[in-house]
């Protein structure tokens, strides 16, 4: 008896530990769900909880469904406001206040972490006293309409183009390093804003993260500065930087963010549906004149979102010998020999406006005929590919950018006028960076064409 | 030595000493304290000399400064790059000041330095072995292991000449000898390790040799300093026995010391001191070498005051090195210690062997 006894307790400690075990393991994946898993959305605000490109009163009714548990979180990831890992009241006391754009409310925006994965960051709104790192990142706020709210940048490239910053303060770092002398007059930045709140946020495109070393990212930290990151080179995630930062400086900014961003999916929609039963072409991207864009460089993506195919996924070969993320420069005629079957070279190149003519012939000469200080020719390079290569100029908006892309790849789709009526358009915006420029004060785009024309 | 008709001159003679001594103490010290302000200045350029000095004396006394201002941001630089930099200059040049006179007066001989018995071998060859073959003694690898390697390393060389004086009838002149014939091993194995690793491993391993303090943080500060305070205490204590040391080995004797034992004993003790230095800044040459022989040149062979203030002298001298070396050129301090330290070696022993006929 004693023994069945025994036997009975054994099992019922055994499954009432099993049981405890199960539901601790159960609660621990709970704990476990990163809140930044499986976020889709075009505005990169929590809160935003269908996704959609702005915060609205149908964002609250989603919300109140997710959190009555009609609707699955993971489904609306956004709608855990403040990144806590669950749906409450808290959350919805915070979609209100954003909802009324109250001043004060502290926002949480998704952005990427220093690794390149997506995290949370908060910041006060409305958004103001940022600083800017690399014309990446520089050119969005602009063209989100925050010339006044930018205190400071690190460095700035382009005189006209970037001409907005000079509201703020040159920290005097340069477009590739950013000084221990320019991070002493970053904290000094800070510390002179302090009344203000000191800096709201630092900006910063992803190529450049390598400045933002781990002591850096510490110091933003201790001081709770928010480093917001993107990688706005990319000309499609450059539309959803615009309308996010849009979003945080409020007021104007958000009306121009959004309207930048409507007609730029406009754009690329025009473009989806224009090539739906088209046979795509394929292409290489380059950067720095002579310089092959690897498999993942963000420069690879205005080919692909005006409808073409990256090279990398038809020519193993050439997929295996550019791995990564950067950049690799040519040496000759040669680095191409291989790939010629290739429909299209597209060069990105960042080309400042305000240009004259005799300054746009010089331009398109002096870029068609580069040579490099290691005595690389451009035109030895793209020997045999003059009739597929097109420069696109990276300092344009993304969508302008897909559209002269999609003219040099699909030109008997897109016409020359097509893509210029777009610039236009964007001109028309009364965008920062664009102030009063014209078709003939910009070069949007060249190829062989406007080359020996050029040259005459 | 002049000779003083009365007791007012002889008083006259004393004060004047003690007054040159006193003042070179405290230049050094005046200048030490001026070299931590331009530290501070180089890794935070925002605020003024003064400020820096607000700053630091601030976070000694727990003043609180407000966050994000510009004092809170200055307070964050300099005491996390700053200091740690300055004060690792300070303890390591504080240190091989104190092992080079204790050498010199042990070993009885003016040449005698910190690296004398093959310390500086033993550690680059902990150190490289750790660098190039990935050999450590320490579980964990990458610098801790590097550290490690030298540590121990640098303390195999003293415990071979220990172990083998206690055999044999060891003048200093066979230690310095036996010093040199284990020198030469270490560096023959150095030697083959680093012709068989590749450019970038060499560098690496090269650089080591060469002796730097960039990127000291506090986490190297504390076996550094604890080292060099214990060893500091004894040689000072000890620095009546050491006085008669430099009489020779007889007299030695006949004062009462255990010459053969005393001996050993300093041996072990600055071959710990200056292991805890070397394992983590590499090979600081000239620095124990030269601070001795300017301080008896200026204040005699008194111990009671070489020592402290050649550590003074040793600490300024190493500070201002470091601070031309990181800030001024960007080279390891190293090569600016050979660039300074070599002639003012060969100065030094002009002006003594000019003055006294010989070197010490």
């Amino acid at each position: 008896m004693d023994k069945k006894i025994a036997i009975v307790l054994v099992v019922v400690v055994v499954a009432i530990v099993a049981v405890a075990a199960a539901v601790l393991l159960m609660n621990n994946n709970n704990n476990n769900t990163d809140p930044n898993e499986n976020i889709q959305t075009q505005l990169q605000i929590r809160g935003n909880v269908d996704g959609n490109y702005t915060i609205d009163s149908k964002d609250m009714t989603l919300f109140n469904e997710v959190m009555d548990g009609k609707k699955a979180l993971k489904d609306y990831p956004l709608a855990d406001v403040n990144a806590d890992g669950k749906v409450d009241a808290t959350d919805k006391s915070l979609l209100q206040d954003l909802l009324d754009r109250k001043t004060g409310t502290s926002v949480y925006v998704v952005c990427q972490d220093n690794n390149g994965e997506t995290t949370t960051q908060v910041v006060k709104y409305p958004l103001r006293n940022v600083v800017t790192y690399a014309t990446n990142m520089q050119l969005p706020a602009l063209y989100a309409g925050a010339a006044d709210y930018i205190a400071g940048y690190f460095s700035k490239s382009y005189d006209f183009a970037e001409g907005g910053l000079s509201k703020g303060v040159d920290l005097k770092g340069s477009s590739r390093t950013i000084s221990d002398a320019a991070w002493s007059n970053f904290t000094k930045l800070d510390a002179d804003l302090k009344s203000q709140g000191g800096v709201g946020a630092v900006l910063i495109d992803y190529s450049g993260i390598a400045q933002f070393t781990d002591a850096r990212m510490a110091d933003m930290e201790a001081a709770g500065i928010p480093a917001l990151i993107y990688s706005s080179a990319d000309a499609t995630d450059e539309i959803t930087t615009v309308l996010t930062l849009g979003f945080l400086f409020g007021g104007d900014c958000e009306k121009n963010a959004i309207n930048y961003a409507k007609k730029s999916w406009d754009i690329i929609d025009y473009i989806d549906g224009k090539l739906k039963n088209r046979t795509k072409d394929s292409y290489i991207s380059f950067t720095m004149r002579i310089y092959i864009a690897q498999n993942d460089s963000t420069f690879n993506y205005i080919g692909a979102s005006a409808g073409g195919i990256p090279y990398y996924k038809i020519n193993s070969e050439f997929a295996e010998k550019y791995k990564g993320s950067s950049s690799v420069a040519m040496t000759g005629p040669e680095s191409l020999s291989n790939y010629k079957d290739v429909n299209a070279l597209v060069n990105v190149r960042s080309m400042d406006w305000n240009l004259t003519a005799a300054d746009i012939k010089e331009e398109i000469v002096g870029t068609w005929e580069y040579v490099s200080s290691k005595g690389v020719s451009s035109q030895e390079c793209f020997k045999g590919f003059e009739d597929k290569l097109f420069y696109v100029n990276n300092l344009l908006p993304g969508a302008v950018k897909v559209a002269y892309a999609a003219h040099g790849l699909y030109g008997d789709l897109f016409s020359m006028d097509w893509a210029d009526g777009i610039l236009k358009d964007f001109v028309d915006m009364k965008l920062n960076p664009l102030r009063e420029q014209t078709r003939d004060t910009v070069i949007p785009y060249f190829d062989y064409e406007d080359y020996k024309a050029a040259k005459g | 030595m002049a000779e003083y008709q009365t007791k007012e001159q002889v008083i006259s003679e004393y004060h004047r000493q003690m007054f040159k001594k006193t003042m070179l103490f405290v230049a050094c010290v005046i200048g030490v304290v001026l070299f931590v302000g331009f530290f501070s200045l180089s890794v935070y350029p925002g605020i003024e000399l003064w400020q820096a000095y607000e700053v630091i004396w601030g976070h000694i006394t727990g003043q609180e400064f407000e966050p994000r201002s510009l004092y809170w941001w200055a307070d964050r630089y300099i005491w996390n790059s700053a200091i740690p930099h300055a004060l690792a200059a300070i303890i390591a040049g504080a240190s091989l000041a104190v092992c080079g006179t204790l050498m010199q007066s042990v070993m009885n001989n003016p040449l005698a330095d910190p690296y004398s018995t093959g310390i500086s071998s033993g550690a680059a060859f902990g150190a490289v072995a750790a660098i190039i073959m990935g050999v450590t003694f320490a579980t964990v690898g990458g610098e801790t292991g590097i550290v490690v390697n030298a540590f121990i390393g640098a303390l195999v060389p003293a415990a071979i000449i220990i172990l083998v004086s206690n055999r044999i009838h060891a003048t200093p002149a066979t230690l310095i000898l036996l010093g040199t014939a284990i020198s030469y091993f270490f560096n023959s194995m150095i030697t083959y390790m680093m012709v068989t690793t590749d450019a970038d491993t060499l560098k690496s391993a090269y650089m080591w040799q060469i002796g730097s303090l960039d990127g000291m943080t506090w986490s190297s500060i504390p076996l550094m300093l604890i080292i060099t305070v214990i060893g500091t205490v004894f040689v000072l204590r000890a620095s009546s026995q050491l006085n008669i040391m430099t009489l020779g080995e007889n007299s030695a004797t006949s004062l009462g010391i255990d010459v053969q034992r005393f001996r050993m004993l300093c041996l072990g003790l600055m071959a710990l001191m200056t292991a805890a230095i070397v394992s983590f800044t590499g090979i600081l040459g000239f620095v124990g070498l030269v601070a001795p022989h300017i301080v008896r040149l200026v204040v005699g062979s008194d111990n009671k005051f070489v020592i402290p203030i050649s550590m003074a002298v040793g600490a300024f001298f190493l500070l201002v090195a470091d601070y031309l070396a990181s800030v001024i050129v960007t080279i390891p301090v190293g090569v600016i210690l050979s660039l300074i330290g070599s002639p003012v070696f060969f100065i030094l022993i002009v002006v003594q062997s000019k003055r006294a006929g010989a070197i010490y």
